[in-house]
């Protein structure tokens, strides 16, 4: 049997893969029986937090008519973890945004769907401008007991977890996976990498260009997470013929034409990554470079230039943004 | 003068034979209508099979697998860099999996 274990499989609309290396003790599952215990525990947390089966606790929390309603433990995180997205981004990844995001087209999964042309969505996109937060802000009439185990919240008020969806779960895998020497958790793209082993020898972790699907950088994680928003996968046309896509604007519930169609975060955690990623993506380029700043991360630009921030630009010293060649 | 005596006028048919005839067309026509809505009930349609006979065959369908091509471009600048601590250009030996690098990607 293999030392490694590496599976890739299909859960929350996109590819998950882990990488499991060898237990730091003995007595513990072998990393191939270890991956298809966090796989099932994946699926789980996708099927319970899902926003498009009738059947999810998510879908049973938005339709009742309580304004306080008991919640599962992964329930109350989920919540939580929207919730503290919302104030590190100061309301700009809103986990209140259900009803929009349906509003514009996004009612149901995507899966296997082909995806509108970017450039062209781009060319027909309104004039490029930051996202604000929603006045007055709704996420904070949300509220998560910890102690009586449930959830407050006007009634009617629906709350979509997919946000932080991926971050949380490769943080929850991660954690889960703890006593082994080297993992990677990879939730479509928000990866969160850990163990003993991964400190001694980092993971290479390659960022892809929304654009062309090239490589555009290399990164080397010893612990903590990596999230990359883009505009390049969920996004279709509306019976009205606009272009829309799943980054919305909370101030306006349309979708955000920023100018920037990708952003990837460094950060200590994948939700934190996430949620700076998504942030820096809804802020635009000045907004960005100031989101990044302190962890580092990389940002495209509309005409698909490419720009380091951080850490990642003193490392490539001046002239960090040039233009990447990626195909037609 | 002798009246010859008037000759027995034919009576063929007068007055049956038109029925016969008509009633005669019409079984034929029940008869054959009968038989076409059998076939059309049955999905013999002559008109139709007579479209689908002229109609070209339908364009042979083509199953298009999609391909996920990874495609892994270490840029190497011309003049080493200082290392950033947590991003490097370099890959290292343990970092590498068989199926390829993790990669960090909108979803």
């Amino acid at each position: 049997m293999s030392p490694v274990a590496d599976i890739t499989f299909r859960s929350m609309g996109s590819d998950i893969r882990l990488i499991i290396e060898a237990p730091l003790a003995p007595g513990l599952p072998a990393p191939e029986q270890a991956a298809q215990i966090q796989r099932g525990y994946i699926e789980g947390f996708a099927r319970r937090l899902s926003r498009f089966r009738p059947d999810s606790e998510l879908c049973a929390l938005n339709a009742d008519p309580a304004a306080e309603v008991p919640a599962s433990m992964l329930m109350r995180t989920a919540v939580a973890a929207g919730l503290w997205a919302a104030e590190r981004s100061e309301g700009l990844v809103d986990p209140t945004l259900a009803g929009e995001i349906e509003a514009v087209g996004y009612e149901t999964s995507q899966e296997g769907s082909t995806p509108a042309p970017l450039q062209v969505a781009l060319a027909a996109a309104p004039p490029r401008a930051p996202a604000r937060a929603r006045n007055p802000a709704r996420w904070l009439e949300v509220e998560v007991d910890e102690e009586r185990g449930t959830v407050r919240r006007p009634p009617g008020l629906r709350i979509d977890t997919g946000g932080t969806g991926k971050g949380l779960a490769a943080d929850a895998v991660a954690h889960r996976l703890r006593a082994y020497s080297r993992y990677v958790v990879d939730c479509g793209g928000d990866i969160a990498v850990g163990g003993v082993g991964a400190q001694l020898e980092p993971i290479a972790i390659a960022v892809e260009h929304p654009l062309s699907g090239e490589c555009i950088h290399t990164l080397s994680l010893g612990s903590g997470g990596v999230a990359t928003s883009g505009l390049n996968v969920r996004i279709w046309r509306r019976a009205n013929g606009r272009f829309a896509h799943h980054l919305l604007n909370p101030a306006t519930g349309e979708p955000v034409w920023s100018g920037l169609i990708g952003a990837t975060a460094l950060a200590p955690s994948a939700l934190e990554a996430e949620t700076l990623s998504k942030l820096a993506l809804l802020s635009g380029p000045a907004g960005a470079r100031s989101a990044l700043a302190e962890h580092s991360g990389i940002v495209v630009h509309d005409d698909g230039d490419v720009e380091l921030i951080g850490r990642l630009r003193e490392g490539r010293g001046e002239g960090a943004r040039g233009r990447m060649v990626h195909a037609a | 003068m002798t009246e010859l005596p008037a000759k027995p006028r034919a009576r063929r048919g007068r007055g049956h034979g038109p029925i016969i005839v008509a009633w005669s067309a019409a079984a034929l026509f029940l008869a054959l209508l009968a038989l076409m809505a059998t076939r059309v009930a049955a999905g013999e349609d002559p008109a139709l099979r007579a479209r689908a006979a002229a109609a070209p065959l339908p364009a042979k369908r083509v199953l298009i697998k999609r391909i996920y091509e990874k495609r892994v471009i270490v840029h190497l600048p011309a003049t080493a860099p200082p290392q950033a601590p947590q991003a490097t250009q370099q890959v290292s030996a343990g970092g590498s999996y068989s199926s390829g690098l993790p990669v960090t990607r909108a979803s």
